[in-house]
């Protein structure tokens, strides 16, 4: 559904996107992450055709951004970083605009209602734009991105600036619309893309460092699994027995958590699960495994350890 | 491009901008037939054209410095741009908005057009002649506006660049005069808008004249147009 080969948007010599390349399959929910400043809406605006690349193509279910500019625009529906509203027009009038703007062909009156329905902004309907508060222009920029019923929706950082439970509304929503319409969504929040993406495509410094969903990421960069276990015996020993087992590289005693038993830190090479191996040497040895659970990293280390990953390497 | 054109006229409408050009300008050109009409009890009217025309210098870009300042500034650029329509489209829309907000001032200036037919002679074919200048003129002065309009994110800015540029096409003539350097003066006496506009004094039609005004407007419109997906690329 949109196509991203080879961009590069620079501004003098300085680099903003460098040779992006991706592709959003119809139906995906794609989560766009990235620190402040890495070039998330430079990529969103060329994908918008707001912004021309210096170099590469974006296709829109197979048209060209620059080359056929009206197909691929009526495609998408889009919803910058600050919502483009003119203040001085009621949202009925706002929304009127945007639907004649767009050239929209199907029964006006009931496709904004539905849409204000969907956002919720039928109370507001009547107001000045410039009498809203933050939480409800964002919402009148997301209805918006909906008018014309595009078959894509990129959005700018949908949540920012609103409070918790306006949040949570916009996620639902645009999990509900991702049942529908393909969407990309740029945020640096890490529990956004958790919660409603599929895939997550992560970029740093204008370039892609990563493009997977949130498990083969967590998996691939955390590289080394790692293992706390808790087992009933002889400390030393157990240390000692431990360590000599194949693919083990590291073993700690944490401490102990229950009376009679100690925690190690269990680390193994990657690509391979040492759990079998463990529990049956234990076993054979009469020391009880009585727990196990795997410290997974959570998306926040993934993501730290991938921007600060100064190789750039695209993890796949 | 109906779209762009309804709401940037609306806009007028309902923005200090609009109104204080319709106060001043009226409240300007009715000031001019108080001087030269009124008060000479003359029904001439080449004078008060002469005046209303170089007022157009100052209230042009007082109407165009709002075209696109504020679009940038509130990012609502985003939302056209990003529409299907086209950045020709969107240019022309607006040029045609801030055209017929000048034209809905021109209107009221008709009374004392009225008002002088009922009191004595007036000679209708300077005055049609005249109202068409304007009306061409402007065409030209709004798309040179507009220009400074995109160049700018102030407004402020947007009108001082308008005006001074408006100004500099109005005094190239008796720069000209002054100076007397041949190749100046042939420079001048071809793009003199001042020199074209006696034509419509006198009530006269010239076709190259009509073409010369609408050609400078089409330029101007087509450098903004020209400026703006420029910016896209930078």
């Amino acid at each position: 559904m949109i196509e991203v080969r080879n961009i590069v948007k620079k501004y003098g010599d300085k680099y903003a996107v460098n040779d992006i390349s991706f592709t959003v399959n119809r139906g995906e929910i794609v989560g766009f992450l990235g620190p402040n400043g890495a070039g998330k809406s430079t990529t969103m605006n060329i994908l918008t055709g707001y912004l021309s690349a210096t170099s590469g193509t974006v296709k829109i279910d197979g048209n060209d951004i620059l080359e056929d500019p009206t197909k691929a625009k009526k495609l998408i529906g889009f919803l910058p970083e600050l919502p483009p509203l003119y203040m001085d027009m009621t949202v009925k009038e706002y929304l009127d605009f945007v639907y004649d703007l767009k050239g929209c062909k199907f029964p006006r009156r009931p496709h904004i209602n539905e849409i204000c329905e969907l956002i919720k902004i039928t109370d507001v309907y009547n107001r000045m734009i410039k009498n809203l508060s933050k939480g409800y222009k964002q919402r009148v920029g997301f209805a918006q991105a909906l008018v014309g019923n595009p078959p894509v929706l990129i959005l700018d950082e949908p949540t920012v600036g609103l409070d918790p439970r306006q949040i949570i509304e916009i996620r639902n929503l645009v999990k509900k619309l991702g049942k529908t319409h393909t969407v990309i969504l740029s945020t640096h929040i890490l529990q956004e893309v958790q919660s409603v993406c599929d895939r997550i495509i992560v970029i740093n410094k204008g370039q892609l460092v990563a493009d997977g969903d949130a498990e083969t990421l967590t998996y691939k960069v955390a590289g080394n699994r790692r293992l706390i276990a808790r087992i009933s015996g002889p400390k030393n020993e157990i240390v000692k027995t431990l360590r000599a087992l194949d693919s083990v590289i590291f073993v700690d005693p944490m401490g102990s958590k229950e009376p009679g038993s100690y925690d190690y830190l269990v680390e193994s090479q990657p690509n391979v699960d040492i759990r079998k191996m463990m529990f049956s040497t234990l076993a054979n040895k009469g020391w009880p495994l009585i727990g196990l659970r795997s410290m997974d990293m959570s998306l926040e280390d993934v993501f730290v350890q991938l921007i600060t990953n100064d190789t750039g390497e695209v993890v796949e | 491009m109906i779209a762009v054109f309804k709401r940037e006229l609306k806009s007028y409408l309902t923005s200090p901008v609009g109104y204080s050009y319709l106060f001043i300008f009226l409240l300007a050109t009715g000031f001019f037939f108080y001087v030269n009409n009124i008060i000479a009890g003359s029904t001439d009217t080449i004078g008060y054209f002469a005046y209303t025309r170089y007022l157009l210098i100052i209230i042009l870009p007082l109407l165009a410095m709002k075209l696109f300042p504020e679009e940038r500034k509130n990012k609502t650029d985003q939302v056209l741009i990003t529409s299907p329509v086209s950045i020709p489209k969107i240019v022309i829309g607006k040029f045609l908005a801030v055209y017929a907000m000048f034209a809905i001032g021109l209107v009221p200036t008709l009374i004392n057009m009225i008002f002088l037919a009922n009191v004595g002679y007036l000679e209708w074919g300077i005055v049609a002649g005249n109202y068409i200048g304007l009306l061409f003129i402007a065409a030209a002065f709004l798309a040179i506006a507009m220009l400074m309009s995109v160049l700018t994110e102030s407004m402020i800015t947007a009108f001082i660049m308008g005006a001074f540029t408006l100004a500099l096409f109005a005094v190239a003539d008796l720069v000209s005069q002054t100076l007397n350097i041949t190749i100046l003066n042939k420079i001048v006496s071809v793009v003199s808008v001042t020199s074209r506009y006696e034509e419509f004094n006198q009530g006269l039609f010239n076709i190259s004249t009509i073409i010369y005004f609408l050609s400078l407007a089409v330029i101007f419109i087509f450098l903004t147009i020209r400026v703006i997906d420029k910016r896209r690329w930078s």
